[in-house]
């Protein structure tokens, strides 16, 4: 093209133009290339632990994209997940900046997008429908299970997470849970693996029977006193600090990537327990916990559950 | 300076364990007692992510 131009415009302001013309044509190949790595994700650095590929097709409907959530959906993005369906009605608030990852200049922004835009700024491969919406009330959400590969449950509220694993037993499809205890003390991951473990239900069934209760054993705050008994918040609790929560998430996603990763896909074992809880930091007044400790638990299917009936 | 873990010590240490709750609701815990799990296995039913 520049000697076109050359050829065509032979006076001072044609050759100036010939010249910047071929200069492009010169940095093009490596301007192409520049672009080009831009808009894929390079695993080549991880590839001797896991097979990227393996993720590409599957689905994931993800439940929260809060504090926990979207920590647990950076990991699995960044290992090779690239279909999500999100699911949180709120926006990202000021208040959540000392726990949410994201910026700023995110605020007042429905959480659902601000994820979507992370999860494509990382991977542009990616296929993400962000939905605005309770899971109560959607209409898309038991068709969006009824197509997914797994579940990641990660909302804010007892309710939800009870809902969201009825679901997952209902149309058979893994679920894994993540909490954070009161004051960010530590934290549960609970993995549903339809006909091989028992379902979220199964879990706190045995959890009460046992007694595993910590609020029995951690004295409130005076902040969760106040709300508690001044201002009649009955379920308030003091949350935990950012990386308290990220801890947590880490884990879930983790144990994510487990279920959804053949074992011919990886080059690291699974995780030998469906239930890990990891304590943050000693429990005070309680022999339980300590810093960064993990107790690993197996749950069967209970004989007289639904979920041991499907 | 301390002295070093024998082997045999150390092999005890890294041992996987793992609580079993079998279909029948029963825990198995090697090496535990119930009154010993409560008082270490804890969870927060109203556990949250917090927004």
């Amino acid at each position: 093209m520049a000697a076109a131009f050359h050829s065509r415009f032979g006076d001072r302001q044609g050759r100036n133009l010939a010249r910047e013309v071929r200069d492009l044509e010169t940095k093009w190949p490596r301007l192409a290339r520049t672009r080009a790595k831009t808009l894929t994700l390079d695993f080549g650095r991880i590839e001797h632990l896991l097979s990227p590929a393996a993720l590409q097709d599957k689905k994931i409907v993800q439940v929260g994209v809060g504090s926990g959530g979207a920590p647990a959906c950076d990991h699995l993005t960044m290992n090779g997940v690239r279909n999500w369906i999100l699911y949180d009605p709120e926006p990202l608030e000021t208040i959540n900046l000392v726990k949410h990852p994201r910026g700023r200049n995110s605020i007042d922004k429905p959480k659902v997008e601000i994820q979507r835009d992370w999860i494509l700024d990382r991977n542009p491969c990616a296929s993400v429908t962000p939905r605005r919406e309770d899971v109560f009330d959607s209409e898309n959400f038991r068709d969006d299970v009824s197509q997914s590969d797994l579940i990641l449950c990660c909302p804010d509220k007892r309710e939800v997470r009870s809902f969201v694993n009825s679901i997952a037993v209902q149309f058979q499809k893994p679920c894994v849970t993540g909490s954070v205890f009161r004051q960010g003390i530590g934290g549960e991951v609970y993995a549903y693996v339809p006909a091989q473990t028992g379902c979220f239900a199964c879990m706190e069934r045995v959890a009460s029977e046992q007694g595993w209760n910590i609020n029995d054993s951690i004295q409130p705050t005076a902040h969760e006193e106040e709300m508690i008994y001044g201002r009649n918040v009955r379920d308030f609790q003091a949350s935990g600090l950012s990386m308290d929560i990220q801890m947590i998430a880490i884990i879930q996603a983790r144990v994510s990537l487990d279920l959804l990763l053949e074992p011919s896909a990886r080059h690291f074992p699974s995780i030998p327990s469906n239930w890990i809880i990891f304590y943050n930091r000693p429990t005070p007044g309680s022999k339980s916990g300590g810093y960064f400790k993990a107790e690993h638990l197996r749950v069967r299917p209970r004989k007289d559950c639904q979920c041991a009936a499907r | 300076m301390a002295e070093h873990s024998s082997e045999e010590l150390l092999r005890n240490q890294t041992q996987e364990e793992i609580i079993e709750i079998d279909e029948n609701g029963v825990v198995h815990a090697i090496g535990r007692t119930p009154s010993g799990l409560k008082s270490t296995v804890l969870r927060d039913p109203e556990g949250e992510y917090y927004g």
